[in-house]
């Protein structure tokens, strides 16, 4: 049986002070190398875990899902993502280049976070048990990374 | 072990021009399919099953994961188009099995669970099911053992529960966008994400996924949204890909996947014709 660790990310943005119609979280450098999950986004709950409730009374702002890799099949160096490119190489991006992954929070902004205060954000991975108890640990541990989180409104 | 090639259509360039317009098929719901229909799938899919060379099940179920190399393609503009040409592909070669047969597609968003087509151990004919599990016989093992994981002989699945599904106001909300990028992303990782991972077991990861029968049905749902976008939105295109992208290993480009009537199929809530 697999033990599903991995700490969730938390950063500190300012909430739009202006009237907006759409509010997008949008998370760049996404990995996906890994076991699937769901990518919990709690606003103002930096404590929340895998069994916080889903809901705004607990921050609950939204989720996103990602479907992993599952790991590498391929001898040494199969999933490496190379960093620079040579001039004339067209062959297709790897696939284990990380994704960028766009959340609509419009609702849960609004309703949560006051205007033009900071406010936290804080992604909690969550893996279906019946999936961690059978993938390896390394597959279920340390899933989340993520480079920069942005956050985008909307007129 | 079976090898991916590239598989132009031989003569026609890849341009999937065959077929006169009343050879259009119907692609349904699989909630919707008659007693004779269900077992035209499942016939095609036993046919299938049954061919270890490239026209065969475990072969196209690879070309998505397991064996390497996974051809996949997601977190990209080109998730949809490089779906539909699976699809497109993998049924031709369904058709060559069984005549009459299209992809049904699971509507998850009814929130109903998995169609009953697909969990049934006995087709209406009252022969073995084979759109419950399907076997996985020819990944290497040592592609199984770089995973760390123990092979597996047969799909297997952990259904959650079934108000965890989309919602269909979840997917009101993906098709009322209007920008094609926009729309590609939330139907991808709100949506087709969500499923994989509620149906779980090996839908819940890409090297194995495809062998799971549902797998076909699930990304037929997210072709006919991708489809009712379309209509839709008229013109909207792909964004910034460009339509003479290629989508290896199939002999076809994103623009040929733009219109599902050039591909043969449609997903008509009905259909009925007359002659005089």
């Amino acid at each position: 049986m697999a033990q599903f660790v991995s700490n969730p990310i938390t950063v500190t943005l300012p909430a739009p002070t202006e009237g907006y119609q759409r509010a997008d979280l949008a998370f760049h450098g996404v990995d996906h190398s890994k076991a699937s999950f769901e990518g919990r986004i709690f606003f103002n709950n930096p404590d929340a875990t895998p069994t916080t409730p889903k809901d705004q009374e607990h921050g609950y702002a939204g989720s996103f899902w990602i479907f992993g890799h599952g790991g590498c099949a391929g001898d040494e160096g199969h999933c490496d993502v190379p960093e620079d490119l040579r001039p004339f190489d067209f062959r297709p991006e790897h696939q284990l280049t990380t994704i960028s992954v766009d959340v609509i929070v419009t609702e849960a902004l609004k309703t949560i976070v006051k205007p033009g205060e900071a406010f936290s954000v804080s992604v909690v991975p969550w893996v279906r048990p019946e999936h961690a108890d059978v993938l390896p640990e390394t597959l279920v541990t340390d899933i989340l990374h993520i480079d920069r989180v942005d956050l985008l409104t909307y007129q | 072990m079976l090898q991916h090639t590239l598989r132009p259509l031989p003569g026609r360039g890849g341009i999937p021009s065959k077929g006169a317009p009343s050879a259009i098929r119907l692609r349904k719901s699989a909630t919707a399919l008659s007693a004779a229909e269900v077992d035209a799938l499942g016939f095609g899919i036993s046919g299938m099953l049954t061919i270890s060379d490239d026209r065969g099940y475990e072969y196209w179920a690879g070309i998505h994961g397991l064996p390497l190399p996974m051809y996949c393609t997601h977190g990209s503009p080109l998730f949809l188009p490089w779906h539909r040409a699976y699809l497109y592909f993998f049924e031709q070669y369904l058709l060559d099995q069984e005549t009459t047969v299209s992809l049904p597609w699971w509507d998850w968003s009814a929130q109903q669970g998995i169609p009953d087509a697909y969990t049934q151990p006995t087709l209406p004919s009252g022969q073995p099911n084979p759109l419950t599990s399907a076997p996985v016989t020819g990944i290497p093992a040592n592609q199984f053992a770089q995973l760390g994981e123990t092979p597996i002989d047969h799909t297997t699945r952990q259904p959650g529960n079934n108000i965890d599904l989309p919602s269909a106001a979840d997917v009101a909300g993906v098709l009322a966008l209007q920008d094609f990028a926009d729309f590609t992303q939330q139907l991808e990782v709100q949506l087709h994400n969500q499923v994989h991972v509620w149906v779980g077991g090996s839908m819940g990861e890409i090297p194995v996924a495809a062998y799971d029968p549902v797998f076909w049905a699930h990304h037929t749902m997210v072709d006919r949204l991708w489809a009712l976008w379309q209509q839709a939105n008229p013109g909207a295109g792909v964004g910034s890909v460009a339509l003479d992208t290629p989508l290896p290993p199939f002999a076809m480009t994103v623009g040929q996947t733009l219109s599902i009537t050039a591909l043969g199929y449609q997903y008509a809530a009905s259909s009925s014709s007359a002659t005089p």
